[in-house]
């Protein structure tokens, strides 16, 4: 092969070899070629400098800039509204309110569903009979499956004796409760605090104490007394709890039900529409809207009678469980208390909103030794571009005179607010610490991850926009990620949650394992990222994230629907080194990372308790 | 031998060797790992072992290839532990690709730059068509659905502007050459 055709040949390799299309063989071939010539390694080396400075020029602005959300007179303009419908749907800013109370619309069916058949409408009896499979005690074992999963049970005292004849709801062989257990069918007996259930179908149960509960399948339960207060998504409608009276069928509500041990039964509609049937007691079935309620005597005794509603709503509920015990947080960076080094600065930002609100509490916590700063890697496409930077940016009081000035809805900065944040300049910028406690994917527990990322968005009036040839000149790949891996095994498996120039979150679990989101975010506002990683001993482990836009309602309670999820895995990591990493044509912003036990422990608007 | 550095006179050290060399070091690593997703993975991984390892580091010597002492060692460490599904090149060629490329370091930094300015001067199909092949998450056969061209005719697209940049960088060079020697000539 003459020296032109070689150089020929290799051209086409190395095409084949950046389009990632190149075979086994044809790769054999192209190392053949190289060891037997130095010139076309210099040709190689040439051709990949040009990939290279392909990938610096990576444009990634495909979606309309968004507005400043600073007008030039310093307004903030992160409005919370009450009414969605104020949103911009159009495509211009929306409005930036984060309304957990708004979780009423949020409990969506999602991808937790199992392959459990609910059980024919037509074949319940409220009363019950021998040959009922609905009656006490008579669950198949085709049914034991997970209906349901218990959400929180923070300071709950069970009784998880097995009755005679009946099935447990809790797994067999676990001996300890904590939040994520799959629930079966069988009996779930709550003897003190406040828990919360949610069915496979969606439906969310606030179970208060001294409840006795049979989960009967993902859209059926059979109550034997308690109180509960129950949330019934659009998709679940249909979700039915069995009383001894009779059946309860949500059509897409809330209601409270307080079933007393003699049968006595109540039912107050707090939203929506209920539909109740109590057989012995009329033969018709009864509708009940907003604002109604209705009582059931003893059986055999029975009577409808309107009493007054009564009962908090289910956000209440669940807010009030969180109050009592949110979980705790075992790693917390705040960045208010940053003390950088050399050129990472630090101070007043008049042109910036912070992306929360300043807390009491601590700042720090669950930390070995320091940030540590490798450096602000710039591959800028120009010598006079800027360098990349990290920057701990204050926003003053006046950045955020009010809680509707934020961006999280329901998120109350107070008056001195003084909170700190990332703020990466464009470039490659990195940032690693130890952790204390790490994420050991050998032991059995859940743990919650979030924090706030942003990309651009936040330039001032005093920084006019860059012009086009600015804009191609500092064009380079976009990620802004955080990387959970061990010091022992730095290359080995770790948790990659990243927010890459495509728009669309990715959890990435090292060797080329990664897991994107169908969809995209494009949008130049903030982010939250609230991540779920699982970690079982002798089993299988999975992760999973949901990201949620500024106008997003917050789940309260972990929600049915995520924005990513890696497949099952199998791992025994201990990972022990929290990396931030931020680069991309344009400034970044990243602010408060927590690491959690509990969903409700990692939300924004949650105070930080270790 | 070298007096202990104060953290603050260390850091501020690393910055400016670092920065000097970043295109460098990356081109080093990405000559040795043609996967670009690697590649940055290995960089990111060698800028936390540089900053630790700053205080070895002799000032009376070039960074350069220091540093891509330790990147070549985290590029084997990689290989070995993360990089069975992916083809890579051997040992023996990583070492003599890893020689070659630092031979040629001198001028690495001068094709850098013309490089990128050959980038910029793409037309903007051209751009249009490198943002689609290397967007994250997007690759070009999605974009090869979404604009509705043969995938081949993506690839031989994609081909040629790397011929085309190849030219206008030795054009670069070349020119520049010429413009040193007429100084030269001048003077």
């Amino acid at each position: 092969m003459s020296d032109s055709a070689a150089q020929e040949r290799v051209r086409q390799l190395v095409d084949r070899l950046l389009d990632e299309t190149i075979t086994p063989e044809q790769h054999q071939e192209l190392q053949s070629l190289l060891k037997a010539d130095q010139g076309l390694q210099d040709f190689y080396l040439r051709q990949i400098e040009i990939d290279s400075a392909m990938r610096e020029c990576l444009s990634l602005a495909q979606s309309d800039p968004e507005p400043p959300l600073i007008s030039p007179r310093g307004d903030a303009k992160w409005m919370q509204s009450e009414d969605h419908s104020e949103s911009d749907s159009a495509g211009g800013r929306p409005t930036l309110a984060w309304t957990i109370a708004a979780i009423a619309t949020s409990l969506l069916i999602g991808m937790w569903l199992f392959s459990f058949d609910d059980e024919n409408p037509g074949a319940r009896n409220p009363g019950g009979s021998a040959s009922d499979p609905l009656q006490p005690g008579a669950l198949s074992q085709r049914q034991a499956v997970s209906v349901a999963t218990l959400m929180m049970s923070e300071g709950c005292r069970w009784d998880r004796r097995a009755l005679p004849g009946q099935r447990s709801a809790w797994p067999t062989g676990q001996t300890s409760v904590r939040n994520g257990t799959p629930l079966q069918p069988g009996r779930l007996r709550l003897l003190e605090g406040t828990a919360v259930v949610r069915f496979q179908s969606g439906a969310a149960v606030v179970l208060d104490q001294n409840c006795d509960l049979e989960l009967v399948s993902r859209g059926l339960a059979r109550v034997h007394h308690g109180q509960m207060t129950v949330h019934v998504p659009d998709e679940a409608i249909g979700f039915t709890l069995l009383t001894p009276t009779g059946e309860v069928e949500d059509r897409g509500t809330e209601f409270r039900l307080d079933v007393k041990s003699s049968g006595a039964t109540e039912v107050h509609v707090l939203d929506g529409e209920v539909l109740a049937r109590f057989p012995q007691a009329s033969a018709d079935s009864k509708t009940l809207v907003k604002g109604q309620s209705i009582r059931v005597d003893t059986v055999g005794l029975s009577t409808v009678n309107s009493v007054p509603v009564k009962g908090e709503s289910f956000v209440d509920q669940v807010h009030q469980a969180i109050d009592q015990d949110p979980g705790s947080v075992v790693l917390y960076e705040s960045f208010d208390t940053l003390r950088p080094p050399a050129d990472i600065s630090q101070g007043a930002a008049p042109d910036a909103v912070s992306l929360r609100s300043k807390k009491s509490g601590p700042s720090s916590f669950g930390w070995s030794g320091q940030w540590q700063y490798p450096g602000n890697m710039h591959n800028g496409l120009a010598k006079t571009s800027t360098i990349g930077k990290i920057e701990v940016r204050r926003a003053d009081a006046a950045d955020s005179n009010s809680s509707r000035a934020h961006p999280f809805g329901t998120l109350h900065p107070s008056d001195d607010a003084k909170a700190s944040y990332l703020r990466f300049s464009q470039g490659r910028n990195l940032m690693i610490r130890e952790m204390v406690r790490p994420i050991d994917f050998r032991s059995d527990q859940e743990l919650f991850v979030s924090f706030v990322i942003r990309r651009g968005g936040l330039a001032s009036a005093a920084s006019p926009p860059p012009q086009e040839d600015d804009v191609w000149k500092k064009k380079i790949h976009e990620s802004l990620r955080v990387t959970f891996r061990s010091q022992d095994n730095y290359w080995g498996p770790s948790v990659s949650l990243n927010f890459s120039s495509s728009g669309r979150p990715l959890i990435g679990l090292g060797n080329n394992d990664s897991f994107a989101s169908a969809a995209r975010f494009v949008r130049n506002g903030p982010l939250l990222w609230v991540t779920k990683i699982q970690t079982r001993d002798q089993q299988s482990d999975k992760v999973w994230a949901r990201v949620y836009e500024a106008d997003e309602p917050i789940h309260l309670i972990e929600p049915t629907v995520w924005t990513c999820m890696t497949e099952d895995f199998w791992s025994d990591a201990i990972l022990d080194l929290a990396i931030i990493t931020g680069s991309g044509p344009q400034e970044q912003f990243f602010d408060e990372l927590r690491v959690g036990t509990s969903w409700p422990s990692v939300l924004p608007s949650i105070p930080v308790r270790q | 031998m070298n007096e202990p550095m104060e953290p603050t006179d260390c850091y501020e050290l690393f910055l400016q060797l670092f920065n000097q060399n970043r295109s460098r070091l990356f081109a080093y690593i990405r000559s040795l790992l043609p996967n670009n997703a690697d590649a940055e993975d290995v960089f990111q991984r060698c800028s936390v072992l540089l900053w630790r390892k700053i205080h070895q580091f002799d000032q009376q010597r070039d960074f350069f290839p220091w540093a891509c002492g330790v990147a070549y060692y985290e590029v084997q460490n990689f290989l070995r532990v993360s990089g069975r599904s992916r083809l890579q090149f051997d040992d023996a060629l990583i070492n003599q690709l890893s020689e070659r490329r630092l031979e040629t370091a001198d001028d690495l930094g001068t094709r850098l730059d013309a490089l990128r300015l050959c980038v910029q001067q793409l037309p903007g199909h051209d751009r249009s068509m490198v943002e689609a092949a290397y967007h994250e998450g997007e690759t070009l056969v999605d974009y090869a659905k979404r604009s509705g061209r043969s995938l081949r005719t993506l690839y031989n697209r994609m081909s040629l502007i790397r011929r085309q940049l190849s030219s206008c960088v030795e054009r670069k060079l070349s020119v520049s050459e010429n413009q040193v020697i007429n100084q030269g000539a001048a003077s």
